[in-house]
């Protein structure tokens, strides 16, 4: 049978249980297509050890190494994939599940404890019990009060000999009671439990349970003397909890008043206040090594740790914890464990960390461009020691601390393997990573090349595969030769990674080669739409008009989002193209696209040309297109445009009209009208172009409204901005 | 002839066109989201926005919906009102998150708090608003009516959210507090939105970010439905 913990007390009892903090309705996350980032970005994560990664990913890749989790990111979901996401980099929820599994009891004792009060013909009036009203993580020390620990009570009352039917009844029923409130009044209790002429067993149970209720509402010391009164009793289940629960009574006594009045721990009352808590604790767990509390006695070792703030035990509760093997028992889940190592252990940076996973972790952070607490080589070298313990593990920090902190990539390559081993755990491909960026920042564009390919094909482990590819593209972006990434042998297959060079970087013939052979519809629609785009925007509308020719029909319904690089919700189609002056919103009629192109191609400066492809702009909402943005120039697509040309804004091209002294009267008052709405209603330009000062658009206004009077658009624009 | 007054003039004779660093100290409502530290100006609060919990989605379908406990533990606060915000990562609440949210609730409110009430922040892109719709008003009749219903809402919505969609919020939620900032940046051009902030026809508070960047329009405090602003607190850095 299994035991059931009667309190397996939760190490966030009364703690702040502290994730990100994320801004409130923000925190979603949006990719940032770079490698070798020094700050943190915990939305951007690379699959191996770095700075810029959360701290629990470089944790994680350390415990996959050691065996004991999987780096097991979940497949991109359909709003990742939205928000512009590929494999890597990747955010910190791909691979940490949302919730904190298994770390209480799951009630799977419910059926048998319903089965025991069977037994005794007793039936439950409900299923909900004080402990389950908490939300996972919360803090309470009545969260042990559940059916599981009602459950390891009950067996003992019904396979006690010494007990009678009534006193098992009684006991039973108060017990069940109990599990209904956190709190109770003495006499409430006292109502509850056998009375009169009771063995001296059902006394024992009975001032468990009074001490479970005192303890419950915060009555300390009646609790503890409760506990007490049984810690020498014959019954040994009695005998073994009630050891624990003294402990516990006397952490939850010392900790009152340890928090302010936002939940933050004071500054520690010092290690004397929890002496007797953790000798209380020691001597259940010298007592009970092997015991049914031990996990959590344990645990709540760890919490007198934090609480009394002696960081260097806190340390050595951890590393031991890792250092448990994959089944060990803990208190928590390892997943638990994460997150609690990165709330109540590394905010505290402390550079004497005793095991090397940690002092690893906690290294990468001091790498960090804006760390407040930055590393010094001093105390790196002084753990020399520590870190030794893995090897390579010394080694790739020092290269670490080279590449992010000192800037040297030269330094970087001499202290990394520079033979590549078969096997690639993240450690071993951490050293390789960080050669080939450092390789890269050396301007050894050709040994990082070599590098990238010779890796490949050793990739094992998920995400190393992705996060190669997106390194060799940015090789060949880099390098000028972006046909490599789509010959036909290439080995970049990331969709997105091939999307974003084609909008960003790609020039025309590659952009007619990918719409015909692209590996994908999508991929094909948008190396078209992304040529269509920039011959008509970039004043090459002979082009524009003998691509269009060449549409073929079969991709005209591909949507287009994120390949465009839209974050939500702006779509397209190829379709869009076909637009064909429709509406006519404000009185200004425009033909179709390819009418307007064929009269741009005749004349650039076209008047009603110029107007009309701002027209198209503005009913398709396509100002601020991404496809004409260029991402930074350390990010993937961030080298020069290869699709030369100024793009066109609106703005710019109402100007034009306006300051055309051949323009007609229509066309120079509709261009005054957009050109003032263009500033409308908020006084930011949102038509994209060189800004104008607001005198000019006062005399714009003015001209509108005298010299245009009468026209629709002099009578309609009241206001400018 | 206030018609000819434009925008901008209103704005150099307000004084107001400058915009200046969020300073915290100028105000008396604050959120206060989880691995924030307290700071001084909370002692001035007479409003704070507590977060206290994620409905997490699971991260595939045999897992369940988690509910998980974000910042401080239960206690006494010294503000006078209080909101309890949970932020929502999806809409799709098993019976036992309803339950423990209000058990949450009343447990601040026992602790001897003044709950206003309850706070949902749910990224409501705007393609996901009409379920948004359909669950407040679910949620509104789950909740006793003495908590108020708020949301924050982005300022997209004023311009591409459906106005039906928004229409229907009416009525059953109390404020709409309007993000003005995204991660830890006042968005450039936040500026663009407001106007049209006033047209959603909500009663609505305006969200800043510590140390962000605000430029009070001057049209702002004479809006119908406008009730102040809520500062989002930030460690220093």
């Amino acid at each position: 049978m299994r035991a059931r913990l009667l309190a397996p007390a939760a190490f966030f009892l009364g703690a702040m249980v502290c994730t990100q903090a994320r801004a409130s309705g923000d925190d979603s996350c949006y990719p940032a297509w770079s490698l070798a980032a020094s700050s943190l970005d915990t939305c951007n994560n690379v699959p191996f050890l770095a700075p810029g990664n959360d701290s629990r990913i470089n944790l994680r890749l350390l415990l996959a190494d050691r065996g004991l989790l999987n780096m097991a990111p979940s497949e991109l979901g359909q709003d990742e994939i939205s928000e512009g996401y590929g494999p890597v980099p990747f955010a910190l929820a791909r691979v940490q599940a949302p919730g904190i599994t298994d770390e209480q009891g799951d009630n799977s004792g419910t059926a048998a404890l319903n089965e025991l009060l069977h037994s005794l013909g007793l039936e439950r009036e409900s299923l909900e019990t004080a402990g389950d009203a908490f939300l996972e993580g919360e803090g309470s020390r009545c969260r042990s009060n559940t059916d599981d620990s009602a459950l390891s009570f009950m067996q003992q009352v019904v396979n006690s000999p010494q007990l009678t039917q009534p006193e098992r009844r009684a006991l039973a029923r108060a017990r069940m009671h109990l599990l209904e409130a956190c709190s109770w009044a003495p006499r409430q209790i006292a109502d509850l439990l056998p009375s009169g002429s009771a063995s001296a067993e059902a006394e024992a149970f009975a001032t468990y349970l009074r001490a479970s209720a005192d303890f419950y509402s915060g009555r300390f010391s009646e609790a503890h003397t409760g506990f007490m009164a049984l810690v020498a009793t014959p019954q040994p289940w009695l005998k073994e909890v009630s050891s624990y629960m003294v402990a516990r009574v006397q952490l939850n006594a010392a900790q009152e008043g340890a928090f302010d009045e936002y939940g933050s721990l004071k500054q520690s009352a010092g290690a004397q206040a929890y002496a007797g808590a953790e000798q209380a604790l020691q001597g259940y767990l010298s007592a009970y090594p092997d015991g049914s509390y031990a996990a959590s006695a344990k645990g709540l070792v760890r919490r007198v740790h934090w609480l009394a703030g002696e960081k260097a035990k806190l340390a050595a509760d951890y590393a031991a914890q890792l250092a448990a093997p994959a089944g060990a028992q803990r208190n928590v889940s390892l997943e638990a464990l994460i997150q609690e190592i990165d709330t109540k252990l590394l905010p505290s940076r402390n550079q004497d960390l005793p095991a090397p996973l940690l002092a690893a972790v906690n290294d990468l952070m001091g790498m960090r461009t804006d760390d407040s607490r930055k590393l010094t080589r001093e105390q790196l070298l002084a753990q020399r020691d520590v870190l030794a313990q893995v090897p390579g593990l010394f080694e790739y920090l020092q290269a670490a601390f080279a590449f992010y902190t000192d800037h040297d990539p030269a330094a970087v390559i001499e202290r990394l393997p520079a033979q590549v081993p078969p096997q690639l755990d993240y450690l071993a491909f951490s050293q390789q990573a960080l050669r080939g960026l450092a390789l890269e920042a050396k301007g050894d564009r050709g040994a990082a090349q070599a590098l990238w390919l010779q890796l490949i094909p050793l990739a094992r482990q998920p995400l190393q595969r992705e996060m190669l590819e997106l390194a060799l593209a940015m090789n060949h972006e880099r390098g000028g030769e972006l046909a490599e990434v789509f010959a036909s042998e290439s080995p970049i297959r990331s969709e997105q990674v091939r999307l974003i060079l084609l909008g960003k970087v790609a020039d025309a013939p590659l952009l007619r080669q990918q719409a015909a052979q692209g590996i994908s519809e999508k991929e094909k629609a948008t190396a078209r739409f992304a040529l269509l785009y920039k011959d008509l925007f970039r004043g090459q509308y002979a082009a524009f008009l003998d691509d269009m020719a060449a549409q073929p029909e079969a991709l005209a319904r591909v949507k287009l989002d994120s390949s465009l690089g839209y974050v939500y919700g702006n779509s397209y189609t190829l379709s869009l193209f076909q637009w064909a002056g429709e509406k006519a919103e404000a009185g200004y009629a425009c033909p179709s696209v390819a009418e307007t192109a064929a009269v741009l191609k005749a004349r650039a400066d076209d008047p009603k040309g110029l107007n009309c492809l701002g027209e198209f702009v503005l009913r398709n909402g396509l100002d601020g297109m991404p496809l004409d943005q260029r991402p930074a120039a350390d990010h993937l697509g961030g080298t020069e445009p290869g699709f030369k040309g100024e793009v066109f804004s609106r703005l710019d091209a109402y100007r034009a009209v306006i300051a055309n002294a051949q323009a007609s009267r229509e066309d120079k008052a509709y261009a005054l009208f957009r050109a003032i709405n263009c500033y409308g209603p908020s006084g930011y330009n949102g038509c994209g172009g060189e800004e104008v000062d607001q005198p000019v658009r006062k005399a714009w206004f003015k001209q509108l409204k005298t010299t245009y009077a009468s026209t629709r658009w002099g009578k309609a624009q009241q206001y400018y901005w | 002839m206030a018609r000819q007054l434009w925008p901008w003039l209103l704005c150099l004779l307000s004084g107001s066109c400058v915009a200046a660093p969020v300073n915290a100290g100028d105000h008396h409502a604050f959120w206060l989201w989880s691995g924030v530290n307290a700071q001084a100006v909370l002692a001035q609060a007479s409003t704070l926005y507590l977060l206290q919990g994620q409905i997490a989605a699971p991260r595939n379908e045999r897992e369940p919906v988690a509910f998980i406990a974000q910042g401080m533990s239960v206690t006494r606060l010294p503000q006078p009102g209080v909101w309890i915000v949970y932020r929502a990562h999806t809409l799709r609440w098993p019976d036992s998150v309803y339950r423990k949210l209000l058990g949450q609730v009343q447990r601040w409110q026992a602790a001897g708090n003044t709950i206003v009430g309850v706070q949902i922040d749910f990224d409501a892109r705007t393609r996901y608003l009409n379920e948004y719709v359909a669950f407040l008003k679910d949620l509104r009749q789950r909740l006793p009516a003495y908590y108020k219903l708020s949301i924050t809402g982005l300022l997209d919505w004023s311009s591409n959210a459906s106005p039906e969609s928004i229409k229907e919020l009416n009525g059953v939620v109390d404020e709409v507090v309007v993000q003005t900032y995204q991660g830890r940046q006042s968005i450039p051009d936040y500026g663009a939105y407001l106007p049209r902030l006033s047209r959603l026809g909500l009663p609505f508070k305006i969200g800043l970010i510590q140390g962000g960047e605000w430029r009070k329009p001057a049209w702002l405090s004479s809006t119908p439905g406008f009730l102040g602003y809520v500062v989002f607190l930030q460690n220093p850095r």
